[in-house]
C-alpha cells in the first residue's frame, strides 16, 4: 500500500481580516469555488465572499417537526383508542382537545432535536482529522492568523498556477496541504 | 424566566449590544405563544371535567373556582391568562422594564399554579373525612425563600465562573470583524 500522501490543496496564510476578505473575493472572481477559509474570529462579510449562505437546516427543522406534530397527535389517537381503549369518567375515546398540547410539545422538541442532529449531521462536526491539520502554521488559525485554502477538487486548481495566485495576492505564505 | 434573569444581567453588564432588543422581543412572543397554550390548557381541563359529566370531577372543578380557594385559581387566571395578554403589544415586548415586571408576574403565576394543583386537589380527597385546609406556616415560607436564594446563589456563581455569554458570539463585534468596506477598497 502506497504511503505518498494524497494532495488535498494550497492554503495562503494572511495577518489582518481584510486582507482575507479581499483574497476572498479575488479568488471567487477568478473562477475557484472549492475554498474555504478559517479564521480566529467571525469575518463579517467573508461566508458571502464564499458564496457560503444556504444551508438546509431549515428544511430539516421543518420536517423534524411535522415528524413532532403528526407522531405526537397519533400516537395518543392510538394509544387511546384501538391500542389501549380506557373509559376515563365516560369521555369519548378520541378526546382530541386534551391531546393539543403534547402534540405542541413534541413538535418543539422533535423540530429542536432535527435542528441539532441536521445541523452536525451537516457540517460533519465533531470532527478530530481534517487535511489542513497537516499545516504546522495551521494552529495560528485560532490566534490570530487568517488562512484562505483553495482545494485540488476544484476545477480550476493547477498547483503551479494556483500558487502563483496566491502569491500574487501578498500573503504572509503559501503553502501546500497534504491530505 | 429566561427574561427574569437575562434583564437584570444585560443591564448590569451593559450587555445591551449582546442581547438587544430584537432579542427581547422574541422572547416576549415566545412567552405569548407559550401563555396561550397555558391558557388553552386552562380552558380544555375545564370543559373536559365538563364534558365528563364525572360528579366527582366536576366538582373538583367548581371547588377550585368558586370554593374555599378561589383566590388562587383567579389569581392564576389573572397572571397567567389576562397579564400574558400584554405581549400582543411590541411596545411593551421591547420595553426591558415592562418585559421584566411580566416575567415577574408570569413566574408568580406558575408557582400559584402549582400552589392551586397540590393543595387543591389534597384538601378534597374522595373521602370527606380526609377533607381539610390548608395554610403555609412561617416553616414552609422559610424553605420557599431558602429554594429561592439557593437558586439565585448557583446563578451568581454560573455568572461569575462560566461565560454567560457565548465567546465565539462577541468576537463577531470586535472591530476587526467589521471589514468589508475596507475590503472593497483594496480590491479596487
Amino acid at each position: 500500500m502506497s504511503r505518498r500522501p494524497r494532495y488535498y490543496g494550497l492554503m495562503a496564510e494572511f495577518d489582518n481580516p481584510t486582507a482575507i476578505v479581499a483574497a476572498t473575493r479575488r479568488a471567487y472572481a477568478e473562477g475557484y469555488r472549492q475554498m474555504d477559509t478559517y479564521t480566529p474570529f467571525p469575518v463579517e462579510g467573508l461566508a458571502e465572499e464564499l458564496r457560503f449562505h444556504h444551508t438546509r437546516v431549515p428544511l430539516i427543522v421543518l420536517i423534524g417537526g411535522l415528524i413532532g406534530c403528526f407522531g405526537g397527535f397519533f400516537l395518543q389517537l392510538w394509544l387511546a383508542g384501538p391500542y389501549w381503549p380506557l373509559n376515563i369518567g365516560g369521555r369519548p375515546l378520541n378526546s382530541w382537545p386534551a391531546f393539543i398540547p403534547v402534540t405542541f410539545e413534541l413538535t418543539v422538541l422533535c423540530a429542536a432535536i432535527a435542528a441539532l442532529i441536521g445541523m452536525l449531521a451537516l457540517n460533519g462536526l465533531p470532527k478530530p482529522y481534517h487535511p489542513v491539520f497537516n499545516v504546522p502554521r495551521f494552529a495560528l488559525a485560532s490566534q490570530d492568523r487568517f488562512f484562505l485554502c483553495i482545494e485540488a477538487s476544484d476545477p480550476r486548481f493547477d498547483r503551479a498556477r494556483t500558487r502563483d495566485f496566491l502569491e500574487s495576492l501578498s500573503p504572509r505564505e503559501v503553502s501546500d496541504v497534504e491530505s | 424566566m429566561v427574561l427574569t434573569i437575562a434583564i437584570p444581567l444585560r443591564s448590569y453588564y451593559g450587555l445591551e449590544d449582546l442581547v438587544t432588543l430584537r432579542h427581547l422581543d422574541n422572547c416576549g412572543k415566545l412567552m405569548l405563544v407559550t401563555g396561550l397554550i397555558v391558557d388553552y390548557g386552562y380552558m380544555c381541563e375545564i370543559f373536559l371535567s365538563w364534558y365528563s359529566k364525572d360528579e366527582f370531577e366536576w366538582f373538583m372543578t367548581r371547588n377550585r373556582i368558586f370554593g374555599p380557594y378561589w383566590m388562587v385559581f383567579w389569581s392564576v387566571m389573572l397572571c397567567n391568562v389576562v397579564a400574558t395578554q400584554f405581549l400582543w403589544s411590541r411596545r411593551i415586548r421591547r420595553s426591558p422594564v415592562a418585559l421584566f415586571l411580566l416575567s415577574l408576574v408570569i413566574n408568580t403565576g406558575m408557582w400559584v399554579e402549582r400552589y392551586m394543583i397540590v393543595v387543591t386537589s389534597l384538601t378534597r380527597d374522595f373521602m370527606p373525612s380526609a377533607w381539610g385546609q390548608y395554610a403555609g406556616t412561617i416553616w414552609d415560607y422559610a424553605v420557599f425563600i431558602g429554594t429561592l436564594g439557593f437558586f439565585v446563589m448557583m446563578m451568581f456563581l454560573f455568572v461569575r465562573l462560566l461565560p454567560a455569554i457565548s465567546i465565539s458570539e462577541v468576537r463577531t463585534l470586535l472591530p476587526q470583524a467589521e471589514v468589508k468596506e475596507e475590503a472593497e477598497e483594496v480590491v479596487s
